[in-house]
């Protein structure tokens, strides 16, 4: 008993279908089996995500329960989320409602972010040496490159930008991507060793 | 007809109330914030649990699926972590998501991220500009490659390559600045706030603002 | 006592400034729109022409996993009209499913696409399209799929099994002939799993998506692309039917000329205060 509570079999039971499917994925065997275990991983983490929502209720009740600050709006996220949910399943059209006319524009809108680029823009250009002026000039010629305007106003920057594009930029993200790859390598070999348990929550 | 209506003056009123966060923080944002978290809630666990009770709750329960039933009981076990005593074993279905991710992360990795990214063409083609052109990305992979690598220490050569992928990479996060300058805009939304019926809330919301505004004012 | 300059505005009115041009300027075009004309790129052309050159009788599996911009801002409206005017023309088949990691709002948005914005005519479901829905698990899905669609999940979005749709019967992962996908920002977890199958795959979504995935453009794993809305527009140039995504162009100008106005007003004056130190 004293065993499968410690740290080393949750280590094993990540090894045994990594192994197995890397196994599977260069040999072909055990076909079936493995597309179950990728499908196993997929329902484990759609409980997972259950579990968060659980979570997430949970410490809106608290905060409604003993009335913390700004309980009102846990409140508002149990009355909307019961309406939603409630919805979907008696009410069709009042549950399309909610996705045409509340969840659409929310979605377009709650990051804001044209608002927060421009803000980004204006305090981020103040750039001291000559790398930064590089980057800002590099950004604008990728705009007037990408807005019709700039190619009205001269050809050339499509050309330009695209060749920023297709070059120096394919270069650093070929780069990126090969480090990201080669990094997810070598933290998996951490992990198969024991070195690494983030995924444990430690 | 009134249906949509009293929509397109609902999409209205809601972009506002988002946006009145850009002048300061208000009940109207954090009401906006609470719906949008309780819909997020309903459309996951609604979607969710439709998604497990077809792919996995009916061939466990209904259709004698040994290892669906195997992987309800996996899932249920996550929940365990709110018991101190079986917290250990909350950890083990977290171990096999974690391991069946990294395999199948891994096993992509090789082929498309290292292999398929150390190709940059040849330097001796017929076309003189693809020549320069691969041999440019060629040198910007190895250049923004040794910038990274810290496990060794730089002597003047390699000191220099980094310096020049420093430069590589400035011209590329100003490509991906620039793609992100050029798509921040807000139109999608000032069309739902400008055209009927929605710039009936925006005159109504511009002149709240402005009285609210002259009131702050005149009382301080 | 010194003069307090009317220059010297705070930050919080400075962002104020800058939020309000914004809303000016997108604002200006929707009332007075500019119609500056738009050059459809090879690289939009290029997509285009994989799509349509698709043999006939042949399988197209889509992953949307764009969400919201999917439909209020037009953006594959117009790459589902193109892809069914395929089927009724070439026979092809369609699969779509959402594996977005935003969740099942992005399968309630095909739904959408599939009700509101193609028309449907002289096509039948489960015969010449499939609709899977939203499926958890984000790159795990991606896996499936590429391991085994008929293992992806027991019922389509509609809750037929799908052993029953003619369309899925039988079907294998080898036998589909064009992967498309629409994402947000990265397309690294398409490359990863869809990458080494040996297909033609199309890729579109976010603004930085195409300065972000280059890498997979030049190196062949990725047959064509949409550069973000200006791509969508192009798509619709070369369509000859127009959404929101042609609207949205006249804003790009504007905002874009405004971008490249703040860049240079912040770094002048940011070079003109440590000088005058």
């Amino acid at each position: 008993m004293s065993i499968i509570k410690q740290k080393e079999f949750a280590i094993i039971l990540f090894i045994v279908p990594l192994l197995f499917l890397l196994f599977n994925y260069y040999t072909g065997i055990a076909d079936p089996v493995a597309s179950e275990v990728i499908n196993w991983g997929s329902y484990l983490w759609n409980f997972s995500m259950i579990i968060g929502t659980y979570s997430l209720f949970r410490a809106h009740g608290e905060k409604v329960i003993k009335k913390s600050k700004d309980w009102i709006y846990s409140v508002i996220i149990f009355v909307s989320f019961i309406i939603y949910f409630m919805a979907s399943y008696v009410s069709p059209d009042s549950f399309k409602f909610l996705l045409d006319y509340v969840q659409t524009p929310i979605m377009l809108t709650i990051w804001i972010g044209g608002f927060t680029t421009f803000t980004m823009i204006f305090r981020g250009a103040r750039t001291r040496n000559w790398l930064g002026i590089l980057l800002l000039v590099s950004a604008i010629l990728t705009v007037l490159r990408m807005a019709p305007i700039g190619i009205a106003i001269w050809p050339g920057f499509a050309t330009i930008g695209l060749w920023l594009n297709d070059n120096p930029n394919r270069a650093v993200m070929s780069a990126i991507t090969i480090s990201m790859g080669v990094g997810l390598i070598a933290t998996m070999v951490r992990e198969i060793l024991g070195k690494e348990t983030h995924y444990l929550g430690e | 007809m009134a249906y949509e209506l009293m929509g397109q003056i609902v999409f209205a009123a809601i972009i506002l109330m988002i946006w009145s966060i850009l002048y300061k923080d208000n009940p109207f944002y954090k009401l906006v914030s609470s719906v949008s978290v309780g819909l997020m809630l309903a459309f996951w666990l609604k979607g969710g649990l439709e998604s497990l009770a077809k792919d996995v709750f009916t061939p466990a329960f209904l259709q004698g699926n040994l290892a669906r039933l195997l992987v309800t009981a996996l899932g249920l076990m996550i929940f365990l972590r709110f018991f101190k005593e079986l917290n250990f074993a909350s950890k083990w279905p977290i171990a096999i998501l974690a391991g069946v991710g990294t395999a199948i992360a891994v096993k992509g990795a090789i082929p498309s991220m290292i292999l398929s990214q150390i190709n940059t063409g040849t330097f001796i083609g017929p076309n003189i500009v693809n020549n320069v052109n691969n041999f440019i990305v060629w040198f910007g992979i190895i250049a923004t490659l040794i910038y990274f690598i810290f496990s060794f220490k730089r002597g003047p050569i390699t000191n220099k390559i980094s310096k020049i992928g420093q430069v590589y990479m400035m011209i590329s996060f100003g490509v991906i600045f620039g793609q992100a300058v050029y798509g921040a805009s807000v139109m999608a939304q000032m069309l739902y706030l400008l055209t009927y019926p929605g710039y009936y809330v925006t005159i109504i919301s511009v002149l709240v603002l402005i009285a609210y505004v002259i009131y702050s004012k005149m009382k301080h | 006592m010194s003069e307090k300059k009317w220059y010297k505005i705070s930050m919080d009115t400075q962002d104020s400034l800058v939020y309000l041009i914004l809303i000016i300027l997108c604002g200006a075009v929707v009332i007075q729109p500019l119609g500056l004309p738009l050059n459809v790129t090879a690289e939009t052309k290029q997509y285009y022409e994989t799509l349509r050159n698709v043999p006939e009788g042949r399988v197209i599996l889509y992953d949307q996993a764009l969400m919201v911009q999917s439909y209020v801002t037009g953006s594959e409206i117009t790459q589902f009209r193109i892809i069914f005017d395929l089927i009724r023309t070439k026979h092809i088949k369609f699969i779509v499913l959402s594996s977005c990691v935003d969740g099942p709002l992005g399968g309630a948005f095909i739904e959408k696409l599939l009700k509101e914005g193609v028309d449907l005519t002289g096509t039948t479901y489960g015969v010449d399209y499939v609709n899977l829905g939203w499926l958890p698990g984000f790159e795990l899905v991606l896996a499936a799929v590429a391991k085994d669609i008929q293992t992806v999940t027991a019922k389509d979005a509609y809750g037929t099994p799908i052993s029953d749709i003619p369309l899925m019967k039988g079907l294998k992962t080898s036998d589909i002939d064009l992967f498309a996908f629409s994402c947000g920002v990265s397309a690294d977890p398409w490359m990863r799993q869809w990458g080494s199958l040996g297909k033609p795959i199309l890729m579109s979504g976010g603004e930085q998506l195409m300065s972000l995935s280059v890498q997979y453009y030049k190196s062949g794993l990725v047959t064509g692309y949409i550069n973000g809305s200006r791509g969508y527009a192009e798509l619709e140039q070369i369509y000859g039917k127009y959404t929101v995504a042609t609207a949205l162009m006249d804003a790009t100008n504007l905002v874009s000329i405004y971008g490249i106005a703040l860049i240079v007003l912040s770094a002048t004056m940011f070079w003109y205060s440590r000088r005058k130190k």
